[in-house]
């Protein structure tokens, strides 16, 4: 069901969501707008949002009742939240409600609404998967947006330099030797982001033990990205013959962003595609115990293990 | 016509062979359709061809950001009003209207 998910999203970012709810009462259901008025003669007495959700979770309680059946349940729940029960049997029934759900339901068949529940997202009809992680991960792209940069970073590494990333997460820290002269656009990039905070409370959104853990993330959905595209770094001799290796994650040729991976073993068939640009130094065994979560298992996933902060030193 | 089907057959087994191929990192999208149109391309890890160095110096772009929508994809639906039932702030960065039907 929708409308508790949507519920949820307005308690995990009360700040970025908001929720509209509209009417649309299907033709041919016996108690939909009489469902629709209940939640308005609530709404008039400043309940309209308990009562959605009291409808909602009540559904396999009313669902086979009689219309009038219904009507009575409807003001019980009213009872219990309070309200004016009097009131609420005599707005419910008003020709203004009555008319005003009408209304909504004329609205709706003309633009017109496929069926329910139809959902947008800002203004744009959305088909997509509706559970929780899912338009979780909208929210947080979309909110993305704001901390995405307008222009590549100016290098400013000195590739002549030995530098080094700490990776401290919560279940310890990985050090890893970063390559500037093997792959300087992308250690730059890197060092920028960790010096930005970029990579501070994400996740390793893709651990697949034996073979990589994906992280770089903010959204920790694995599409998000800083906003920012950079061609890779392969050379010749640059081999995935071991573990230990940092390497960044893309989407395509010549598309990295902030989204990067260690490798757990030799992997010879990502050979060529993706720029290797570090070698875990210390912390192996930190890496191996990293929570094994592979997306495409598909919803609900399993906690993950977070990168806290990403310090760099340079020598 | 006996040949196109040979053609199609022999497609249809290469198709399953690089489909095999590929099984051990199929892991591409944790939603594959999350977000709005148009479909996203997951940043992800997985086999594909040989090694193909680069011996250009490396460039970089400012990538498109998530794509606005344009400006005649909304007109069909209202703009949300006074009129409407909301939770959370108005000026939220995301809007979710739902049309729902109790029943």
């Amino acid at each position: 069901m929708l409308a508790p998910v949507l519920g949820q999203l307005t308690k995990t970012f009360p700040q970025d969501v908001q929720i509209v709810y509209r009417h649309f009462p299907l033709q041919g259901h016996d108690k939909s707008l009489l469902a629709a008025q209940g939640a308005e003669a609530a709404g008039k007495q400043g309940k309209f949002w308990e009562m959605h959700d009291a409808i909602f979770a009540g559904q396999d309680t009313w669902a086979d009742y009689q219309p009038d059946q219904f009507g009575s349940w409807l003001v019980e729940q009213a009872k219990g939240l309070g309200l004016d029960t009097t009131r609420f049997e005599t707005d419910m029934k008003s020709d203004e409600i009555v008319k005003k759900v009408l209304q909504a339901q004329a609205d709706a068949m003309k633009i017109p609404i496929p069926g329910t529940p139809f959902l947008l997202i800002n203004g744009k009809p959305y088909e997509g998967p509706r559970d929780a992680d899912s338009l979780a991960a909208i929210v947080n792209l979309t909110t993305l947006e704001a901390r995405q940069y307008s222009e590549c970073p100016a290098m400013t590494i000195d590739a002549k330099k030995l530098y080094t990333a700490t990776l401290k997460t919560d279940v310890g820290d990985i050090v890893i030797q970063l390559f500037p002269d093997k792959a300087p656009m992308t250690v730059n990039s890197f060092v920028f982001l960790a010096q930005h905070g970029w990579f501070d409370n994400t996740i390793f959104h893709r651990v697949l033990p034996g073979y990589i853990a994906q992280a770089g993330d903010p959204t920790g959905s694995g599409y998000g990205g800083p906003g920012y595209a950079f061609s890779n770094e392969i050379t010749a001799t640059s081999r995935f013959d071991k573990p230990g290796l940092l390497a960044m994650a893309n989407a395509g040729p010549n598309s990295n962003g902030s989204q990067f991976f260690i490798t757990y073993a030799p992997a010879p068939d990502l050979d060529g595609q993706y720029t290797i640009f570090g070698q875990v130094i210390e912390g192996m065994d930190v890496a191996e115990q990293l929570k094994a979560r592979d997306p495409s298992q598909g919803s609900p996933l399993p906690e993950a293990s977070k990168i806290l902060t990403v310090t760099i030193t340079e020598k | 016509m006996r040949k196109l089907w040979l053609l199609i057959g022999a497609l249809a087994g290469l198709a399953l062979a690089l489909t095999a191929c590929g099984s051990r990192a199929t892991a591409v999208a944790v939603i594959a359709t999350a977000r709005p149109s148009p479909t996203p391309i997951p940043v992800t890890v997985k086999p594909g061809p040989l090694p193909l160095p680069t011996s250009e110096p490396a460039t970089c772009t400012v990538a498109g950001r998530i794509p606005t929508p344009g400006p005649t994809e909304e007109s069909l639906f209202p703009g949300v009003s006074q009129a409407d039932w909301k939770l959370g702030p108005d000026g939220a960065k995301v809007v979710f209207i739902e049309y729902g039907d109790f029943q």
